[in-house]
């Protein structure tokens, strides 16, 4: 092999070569020296990479009637209504179980709660309804997953269940914000400037005393207020807001948006009131006690509903308001958006007002479930697919390319995005504490766990459930019993 | 014909020259592209021609000295290729056909992109590093060349703004620069050649 030597003309090329790269380096200002820097062009490398943000919103209690883009022409519900026009939105949208904390372990696991097997109650003062109970430690979160994938994860909520003692569902999150004082949030002591509101608060009915309880802690915890700001869900929305500016500086991040209102108490303010009701001087309704709405006067259970709606438009409101620096920041581009409601609340439709587990029809099983795609795909479509809770953690991990974790029962809602079907669903089932509810195409069904008490409902010729038909069609009722409830319980359903 | 084919096989490593030119021209590219059409990404489309000029430059290169490569030659020679192909398919990709837009998270393209500038840093250095030792290639050219495989493997690691992309327009210049000391080389044996043959000319006068 023939060897070479550097030759002394090699040597000044060479030199002359290096020079050259000095010279470029030293115009660059190659640290101190940075002023210098403007020659040259600071962007060279291709921008890309992981770049879809993810926001999940809950709005509690939430009733899918009560929306413009449902058909409701007095509820004013702009932001909603607009933000359903960029999305995709699951027309037959249910919780797999209700209510807050059922609805919250699934939308964060991405595992069905219902049918409430091994729950135990975690302590005495909890809230005493099956399957309400922290995540099991043994279940992943979506946040914990998205810990994993590089994620930035935040949260904000004034949803107080999830703060109580040992729930720890903030878990995979960076920084969280829990908004303090909603409802009986033990936060603030009573005091006698709390206990005068009292005065003009309607308290009654099946659940009189677990009402006044609430208020009692609910107004200790409200007294001061004084600007719009100081309400819940603003209060939320502006936090969330403020939490966009430092998403933005750690993207991708995933925020983790939930809202309480309209949940009761509802206690709006008075502009609010206004926009649906006037002329009323009584004491005030802002808790429904759940159960039978017999124990209300008409005009009663209006102002009721009427305060519920003002704070669904204050919610809109504030929405908007979270929406709007999202979009101002740029971030509306690549942020994928999942908003969706746990479940609803009845206002004497059926001889019912709160959330009664034995009146499982639409006004408390519907809910809205919306998916906002940065790329604008399926904007201001609708699909009929069966959506839930569950769903939310493995839709939200398949839009991004990533396997949902195997634990997750939940289906892959963003395949319907690109046209796909998700695996089929010819019925769904959900429960919520002794009851079970399943519907298909033709019926809806609901009864107690072990399918005494059956409601049945023909949903083509009676889509309210204003008739029950089920001592006239036994087998149905058995059918959608064996076939559906059991079946996607994995057997008897468990009782305590 | 086939002597046209052996003329361009062996002056293929010419296109390193045009290929590094692009290459160290595209921060002003980009910036020219931001500027005209508020995007990169219009300048981004067309770079995947800097990246091919140099593939098949490399390629006439490693045809140049075949024969009398070493191990850690032909291996410095496919990992560059590699990285070149990475780079242009991450090109392609990302702004031609659009796969991140479906990948969004994983952005396969993306790291395509990024993976490959990497590797082809790394077998730029290992080529450069071992060709000397053949002869095929002048030391001046390669010299300048492995420094410029280095600028471009620190440029390539991570975003260093303007200093980064000086770094990369060092890169781009380190290619050209060994393309065109293949021309300056191959003139140079010309005119020696000429020289050598009229010497010999006048000595049979």
């Amino acid at each position: 092999m023939k060897e070479r030597t550097l030759t002394r003309r090699d040597f000044l090329k060479v030199a002359g070569a290096g020079a050259a790269g000095a010279t470029m380096l030293g115009a660059a200002g190659c640290g101190s020296l940075a002023n210098s820097f403007t020659q040259v062009p600071e962007e060279y490398l291709p921008s890309g990479g992981s770049r879809m943000n993810v926001i999940v919103v809950i709005i509690d209690s939430l009733r899918r009637d009560h929306l413009g883009v449902y058909g409701n022409d007095w509820i004013k519900t702009p932001n909603l209504d607009a933000l359903a026009g960029e999305s995709l939105r699951f027309d037959r949208s249910y919780p797999e179980s209700l209510p807050t904390i059922l609805a919250r372990r699934a939308i964060h696991t991405g595992i069905r709660t219902f049918p409430f097997r091994d729950w135990q109650k975690w302590y005495d003062e909890d809230v005493n309804l099956w399957g309400w109970q922290p995540i099991p430690r043994g279940q992943v979160t979506l946040a914990e997953i998205l810990l994993g994938e590089g994620f930035y994860n935040l949260m904000v909520t004034d949803t107080l269940h999830q703060f109580r003692p040992f729930y720890d569902m903030h878990r995979g999150f960076h920084a969280f914000d829990f908004i303090r004082g909603q409802e009986r949030d033990l936060f603030r002591p009573q005091s006698p400037a709390s206990e005068k509101k009292m005065e003009n608060t309607l308290i009654g009915g099946p659940s009189a005393a677990h009402s006044e309880e609430i208020m009692h802690q609910y107004y200790a915890n409200t007294v001061g207020r004084r600007t719009e700001e100081d309400w819940f869900a603003p209060q939320v929305f502006t936090k969330a807001a403020e939490y966009l500016e430092m998403a933005k500086e750690s993207q991708p991040f995933f925020m983790f948006v939930d809202n309480y209102d309209p949940h009761e108490p509802w206690d709006p303010p008075q502009k609010y009131v206004d926009l649906y009701s006037d002329g009323y001087d009584g004491p005030e309704p802002v808790t429904s006690s759940s159960g039978p709405s017999d124990w209300l006067t008409e005009r009663q259970l209006e102002r009721m509903h009427a305060r519920y709606s003002a704070e669904v438009t204050m919610t809109d409101h504030w929405l908007g308001h979270f929406l709007d620096k999202a979009q101002g920041l740029g971030l509306l581009d690549n942020t994928m958006l999942i908003l969706l409601s746990d479940h609803g609340h009845a206002f004497g439709e059926h001889g019912y007002a709160g959330k009664v587990a034995g009146a499982l029809y639409p006004e408390l099983t519907d809910t809205i479930f919306f998916m906002r795609h940065p790329g604008g795909k399926g904007a201001d479509q609708t699909s009929d697919h069966y959506a839930s809770t569950h769903d939310v953690a493995p839709t939200i991990l398949g839009a991004m390319g990533l396997q949902p974790h195997p634990q997750m029962g939940g289906q892959d809602l963003s395949v319907v995005l690109d046209g796909k079907e998700p695996g089929r669903r010819p019925h769904f089932t959900a429960g919520y504490h002794d009851h079970v509810w399943t519907r298909d195409e033709k019926y809806a069904m609901f009864s107690l766990y072990n399918g005494s008490d059956p409601h049945l409902f023909d949903l083509e010729n009676d889509p309210k459930m204003d008739k029950n038909i089920a001592s006239s069609n036994p087998d149905v009722v058995k059918k959608m019993f064996d076939e559906y409830i059991i079946k996607d319980a994995g057997g008897p359903l468990p009782h305590y | 014909m086939r002597r046209l084919l052996a003329f361009l096989l062996r002056w293929g490593g010419v296109l390193c020259v045009p290929g590094g030119l692009l290459w160290a021209l595209s921060p002003t590219g980009i910036s020219i592209s931001s500027l005209a059409f508020h995007t990169p990404n219009v300048f981004w489309k067309v770079f995947w021609s800097a990246p091919l000029l140099i593939l098949l430059g490399l390629v006439g290169l490693q045809l140049r000295q075949s024969g009398r490569t070493g191990l850690l030659e032909k291996v410095g020679f496919f990992v560059t290729i590699l990285g070149l192909v990475m780079v242009i398919a991450g090109d392609v990709g990302l702004y031609w056909l659009g796969v991140d837009d479906d990948y969004i998270v994983t952005a396969p393209a993306y790291n395509t992109f990024r993976l490959g500038l990497l590797v082809l840093a790394v077998g730029s250095i290992l080529f450069g590093v071992t060709s000397p030792r053949d002869g095929a290639l002048p030391t001046w050219g390669l010299l300048p060349f492995v420094v410029g495989s280095l600028c471009g493997l620190i440029s390539f690691s991570r975003d260093l703004g303007s200093f980064g992309a000086v770094l990369w327009i060092l890169f781009g210049v380190g290619w050209a620069w060994l393309g065109l000391s293949l021309v300056v080389e191959g003139f140079s044996s010309f005119v020696r050649t000429r020289r050598a043959t009229r010497g010999g000319v006048a000595v049979k006068q």
